[in-house]
């Protein structure tokens, strides 16, 4: 990995500096997400890359998690 | 017969008003010269010229050095058409000033009272009329009806308000030496990095507001919505459907809302409780520039600006007064009933203000902020001399609404709380009723006042739930700026003033740092704030722009000296300027990446509808010089769309699909047209009636 997923500039993780935030946000929700319907990992990535109030980075970051098939540390 | 009274206004309206009030027969004489109009008037044997400005005659420029140099810290002040492309008109007012200057022997400034009314006054005084600055007078009003004009001739000072035009040259000069070096030191790198010339702009409070505009879509763009769920219940009673509230708001998880559903459903409820509690409240406060902005943005859509130029002509018409005011305040000098008399001649508010006269006492429900020159924003009561257009009438009728409104008695709500149970989980039944109008009566129909009446329900009556649904709910992201917003959020933060915050939202669109009424950053918005908060954080925080405006603000209350404020401003943005030459190289690098993206985008129009693959571009024709639109994949001759365009005014693409059939659009201006957009699609269905908007 060594492209954002996000904006492709170079990156060690899955995101840059600059995009980290977005990453943590989708770790946070997803707490939040299985409290509230119990959802898998998977299930709760692929409604969130389709959800209208989520933001445009989220949505692709979303997406391309569960492309690529990342898994929930 | 000795010399005349040389007077100063702001501009040529001001100047006729202020002539006909001063005239001792009210008819001036208008006279020309270069097609400049000044206004001669007698007042009790004394001959009075009245001569207008046209705003700002003079500006600071650099005193030394070329259009590129950087760092520039020495500054000077001159005549704004030696300093700025497109002024040249200025050198007739100046001229024309002048000249009728040796025609005086005293000197008045009759100028708006204010930061820059002042300054624009005194400039002209110094320089266009012989260093009459020391013993000039000035006239203070903040109506231009005749007799606040006349009050003020009589009153006028001694001497000019120094210390606001000190304030106001200090704002200027430090204004220019941000705005003038950091735009220099960013555009000086692109050109050395790419031999392109192409702005990138920033300023003290400029780049402060982008930030805050960028900040807000990067949450929105990285925002995470979380679920919730919230029940939707209607019950049944004394025939009628009425909406319930479930006890919580929201529920927090599915398992919880599906039980109150399965458990409530269906069921009959039983009233608890019953509480009425009375709700007084307090009318408006009186108008000051931020909360007319406000009022007429969420009424009308109007833009900070736009309100601002409409209230402008209000107050040049006599109309209302000075409308750059922070006041909420309308002190007693004002007149509050003669002004509520002469609405009562006029028709549509004849009834509500008699209302208002009939009260023993007239006391307006005045706000907690002030402002040392000038009241809340008032209707003056004098009739208008001129049709109004449709805006300045909304605007006029919100100014006298709210005026009339303030003077009111409180209004007085009834609200209503039924407390009903059902199966251990608790609903309300919410109503409410006005018992007193009192101010809603004047300020509508800006204010709605709406009601909702239950029928008669008393504590150990029997309710059924025919509706119990648990709907799922996300939240919401933080809402975008509009122009409304982002000013209030510049008055919290005391960015900027009352006089240049609209114009720098405004100068966020003209750069194309920003678009759009829900303000989103453009790309290039994002990549400017980006590359600054990168190699130098201190121009696009609040604190560094903050902590100048409150310098700037001592100066204004005499505690201060211009001098010493303006080297301190100079202190702050030396090692800015010199961190970023030292970095220069690289800063071009990152800027020369952003100019080359805007240029491409410039040009491209959106994916090519007939070949599918390439993207159109505007371009120009080697041939015959003209513009056109083609497809990229022409060079690899895999396609040969080609749209013409119109040869006159500007062309930009919209970024938006035509809602006729789906093709790309462009926005065309051309000069005494309104601006129209055109889709490419020769077969445009909406093209059939006529020309596409
Ligand atoms: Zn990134
Ligand atoms: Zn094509
Ligand atoms: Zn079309």
């Amino acid at each position: 990995m060594n492209k954002c997923l996000i904006c492709e500039r170079k990156s060690e993780s899955l995101v840059c500096e600059q995009h980290s935030k977005v990453y943590k946000n989708i770790l946070e929700g997803y707490e939040l997400w299985k409290k509230a319907k119990g959802l898998s990992w998977n299930d709760y990535l692929s409604e969130l890359s389709e959800n209208r109030y989520a933001g445009a980075w989220v949505r692709l970051l979303a997406k391309k998690m569960l492309e690529l098939g990342i898994r929930a540390p | 017969m000795g010399k005349g009274v040389l007077i100063i206004a702001e501009k040529p309206d001001a100047a006729q008003r202020i002539a006909e009030a001063l005239d001792d027969r009210g008819k001036p004489k208008k006279s020309m010269r270069r097609g400049i109009p000044y206004f001669l008037a007698s007042r009790k044997g004394e001959s009075l010229i009245v001569v207008p400005a046209l705003g700002h005659l003079y500006t600071v420029c650099q005193a030394k050095g070329g259009r590129d140099d950087y760092p520039i810290f020495e500054i000077d002040w001159a005549p704004r058409y030696l300093a700025e492309r497109g002024a040249s008109q200025t050198k007739l007012w100046i001229e024309t000033i002048s000249e009728l200057s040796k025609e005086a022997d005293t000197f008045i400034s009759a100028c708006d009272f204010d930061i820059e009314g002042s300054l624009i006054g005194y400039n002209i005084l110094k320089y266009a009329c012989g260093e009459k600055d020391k013993e000039a007078k000035r006239m203070r009003f903040s109506t231009l009806t005749e007799r606040e004009l006349v009050k003020a001739y009589e009153n006028a000072s001694p001497q000019l308000d120094f210390p606001l035009i000190e304030a106001g040259r200090a704002r200027h000069e430090v204004d220019f030496i941000y705005g003038v070096n950091l735009t220099r030191a960013l555009t000086s790198a692109v050109a050395k990095e790419s031999g392109r010339y192409f702005t990138i702009s920033t300023g003290r409070v400029q780049g402060p507001t982008l930030h805050f505009v960028v900040e807000r879509e990067k949450e929105i763009l990285s925002f995470v919505p979380t679920p919730y769920w919230k029940i939707d219940a209607m019950v049944k009673v004394s025939g009628r459907s009425l909406e319930a509230l479930y006890e919580k708001d929201r529920i927090e998880t599915f398992g919880e809302a599906q039980e109150v559903v399965e458990k409530c459903g269906g069921k009959i409820g039983l009233i608890k409780d019953v509480r009425t509690r009375r709700i007084a409240q307090a009318p408006p406060t009186p108008f000051n520039i931020g909360d007319l902005q406000a009022e007429a943005y969420r009424l009308f859509g109007f833009t900070p600006l736009r309100t601002l130029g409409i209230a402008e002509a209000l107050y040049l018409s006599a109309l209302i007064s000075y409308p750059r005011t922070s006041s909420q305040k309308l002190p007693a000098t004002i007149d509050s009933r003669g002004i509520l008399e002469a609405l009562a001649q006029m028709p549509d508010y004849k009834a509500l203000a008699q209302q208002l006269l009939s009260k023993e006492r007239i006391l307006p429900h005045e706000g907690e902020k002030e402002d040392s020159a000038h009241p809340a924003i008032y209707p003056t009561g004098k009739a208008p001399d001129r049709e109004l257009n449709p805006s300045e009438k909304k605007l006029y009728d919100l100014i006298v609404k709210r005026f009339m409104a303030t003077f009111a008695e409180e209004s007085l709500r009834e609200s209503l709380r039924v407390e009903i149970e059902n199966s251990g989980y608790k609903f309300f039944l919410q109503g409410s009723r006005i018992l007193e109008e009192g101010w809603l009566r004047f300020y509508r129909p800006y204010v709605k006042g709406e009601e909702k009446i239950l029928p008669p329900l008393k504590v150990g009556q029997e309710v059924l739930f025919i509706k119990v649904e648990a709907l799922e709910k996300f939240t919401e992201p933080p809402p975008r700026f509009n122009p409304s917003s982002l000013l209030r959020l510049m008055e919290d933060w005391q960015i900027g003033t009352k006089a240049t915050r609209a114009e720098i939202i405004d100068t966020l669109y003209k750069r194309n740092y920003v678009r759009d009424e829900r303000m989103a950053a453009t790309e290039l918005g994002f990549d400017v704030d980006e590359v600054l908060g990168k190699f130098s954080p201190a121009i696009i925080s609040v604190d560094m722009t903050r902590e100048l405006e409150s310098r700037m603000d001592a100066i204004e209350k005499g505690l201060e000296t211009r001098e010493k404020v303006l080297a301190e401003a100079i202190d702050r943005i030396k090692p800015v300027l010199e961190e970023l030459k030292a970095r220069e190289r690289e800063l071009g690098e990152q800027l020369s990446l952003i100019v080359r993206k805007v240029l491409q985008q410039q040009r491209s129009v959106g994916a090519c509808p007939v070949c599918g693959t390439g993207t159109l571009f505007i371009l120009r024709s080697r041939r015959t010089g003209k513009r056109f639109v083609g497809c990229s994949n022409f060079f690899k001759g895999l396609c040969k769309a080609s749209f013409p365009l119109p040869q006159r005014g500007t062309i930009k693409p919209t970024g938006d699909a035509c809602q006729g059939c789906g093709w790309p659009t462009l926005g065309v201006k051309a000069l005494g047209r309104r601006p129209w957009i055109l889709c490419l699609n020769p077969s445009c269905p909406k093209k059939a009636g006529g020309e596409d908007r």
